[in-house]
């Protein structure tokens, strides 16, 4: 009993330690600070709940995803049972003009990983935000590393073409917080 | 991994496990040692890295989660509470004996984020990417009438010119023409500096074989394009030069 309850207890302080990177997920994935804070709290507490079931604890970070992804999805399906999750492209500022209005390349680039399948956003943010492994991601996701390799190379290389694109319409519009000095 | 012949015979996943550290020590070795003889792997080596770099960044100043420190339902251990108890009693205590008056004394720490002086400061970040020396002379111009005016009028400034990409080729000795110029600068404000990018030195050495002797007025930074970002997200106006 004492050995579970430490084991527990161990879990989740490593839960904890990871939070501000489950929010920053949750975050990159619904671009509502509110949100994000209600998915991880309550994919958290599922967690928690849950540690019986977890059988490797060194997984903990790709599991607590797992619960948070689905949580996510729930939200999704909730609030729109008409949208398929695989194709939905949350609509946070995604119009390309709006691009225009963005503060700064950071902006600019949360703007962009907005305007990604969920697919690709996923292992995006899985790999840059959580600095998981492909190992990790591929349990988190439960594809094969093999799809989380040629999943991610179509991810960057659309992210690479909206980033793109954004810069052009900045540029083209000269409403770009940067000046010019020649 | 098999031996890669050419820069369109490694793929782009290969390249994406090389970026992210998923490859075996050898296997990366072999990466590196194609990239010093390829500049066109070398570029899109390059691409990524910035992408991740810009991915990761992108959310570094996300508003800050509301959530408490600790998971709601998670109870308080005794050991906690114990430390709790013992902190406050602590507290009393040194608030009954007195301590030295902390507010308003002088911080000499010298961490003070931002002094009130500071936040009247305007801040420029100035952008060399390009290595025409022409327009380099003409933004090194424009900085002098604009940090004169600045002087004149008495209101403070900073400003930091930061290169990287091909801008870098103008703060070594080949350019003696903006070398003299940045010398004459820095001497005469010293709230002017500037900083060349490592990650394109290297980038050079490695593709072009070219070594390039900054000027002894150039501060070496790890990333100019992360320099770059992060000014901006503390508000320096972004002027390209």
């Amino acid at each position: 009993m004492f050995k579970n309850r430490f084991r527990h207890k161990k879990l989740t302080r490593e839960l904890c330690a990871s939070r501000h990177r489950f929010y920053k997920l949750a975050y990159s994935w619904t671009g509502d600070p509110m949100l994000a804070d209600d998915l991880v709290q309550d994919a958290m507490q599922k967690a928690i709940q849950s540690f019986d079931s977890l059988k490797d604890d060194s997984k903990l970070n790709a599991w607590t995803c797992r619960i948070l992804m689905n949580c996510h999805r729930d939200w999704l399906r909730r609030r729109k049972d008409t949208v398929d999750f695989d194709d939905y492209e949350f609509a946070a500022g995604d119009d390309p003009q709006s691009h225009l209005s963005a503060q700064d390349t950071s902006a600019m680039v949360r703007q962009c990983i907005a305007r990604l399948s969920e697919k690709h956003r996923n292992v995006i943010t899985l790999v840059d935000l959580m600095e998981f492994s492909y190992e990790e991601v591929s349990q988190a996701l439960e594809i094969p590393i093999g799809t989380v390799m040629s999943r991610l190379c179509r991810a960057r290389r659309q992210l690479k073409q909206l980033i793109a694109q954004a810069s052009e319409l900045e540029s083209a519009a000269s409403i770009t917080p940067l000046r010019s000095v020649k | 991994m098999h031996n890669p012949k050419t820069s369109s015979e490694i793929s782009d996943e290969l390249l994406n496990s090389f970026v992210d550290r998923q490859l075996t020590s050898e296997e990366r070795q072999e990466i590196l040692h194609r990239l010093k003889q390829d500049r066109k792997l070398s570029d899109r080596v390059c691409e990524l890295q910035h992408l991740k770099e810009m991915t990761r960044l992108a959310y570094d100043d996300i508003p800050p989660s509301k959530l408490p420190k600790r998971i709601a339902g998670e109870r308080d251990s005794w050991p906690r509470m114990a430390a709790a108890a013992l902190i406050f009693g602590l507290g009393l205590l040194l608030g009954m004996i007195g301590l030295p008056q902390w507010s308003g004394g002088d911080d000499r720490s010298g961490l003070a984020a931002s002094t009130p002086a500071d936040a009247h400061t305007t801040k420029v970040l100035v952008h060399l990417s390009s290595a025409d020396p022409q327009a380099a002379l003409n933004t090194l111009g424009n900085l002098e009438q604009m940090l004169a005016d600045y002087r004149k009028r008495g209101e403070p400034v900073r400003v930091e010119v930061i290169a990287n990409g091909d801008g870098i080729k103008l703060l070594g000795p080949g350019t003696p023409a903006i070398a003299g110029r940045i010398a004459a600068l820095t001497r005469e404000y010293d709230n002017l500096s500037f900083a060349a990018c490592r990650n394109t030195l290297e980038q050079l050495q490695l593709t072009e074989g070219r070594h390039i002797r900054l000027i002894p007025q150039v501060r070496l930074i790890d990333s100019g394009v992360v320099e770059v970002i992060r000014r901006q997200k503390e508000g320096w106006a972004y002027i390209r030069g």
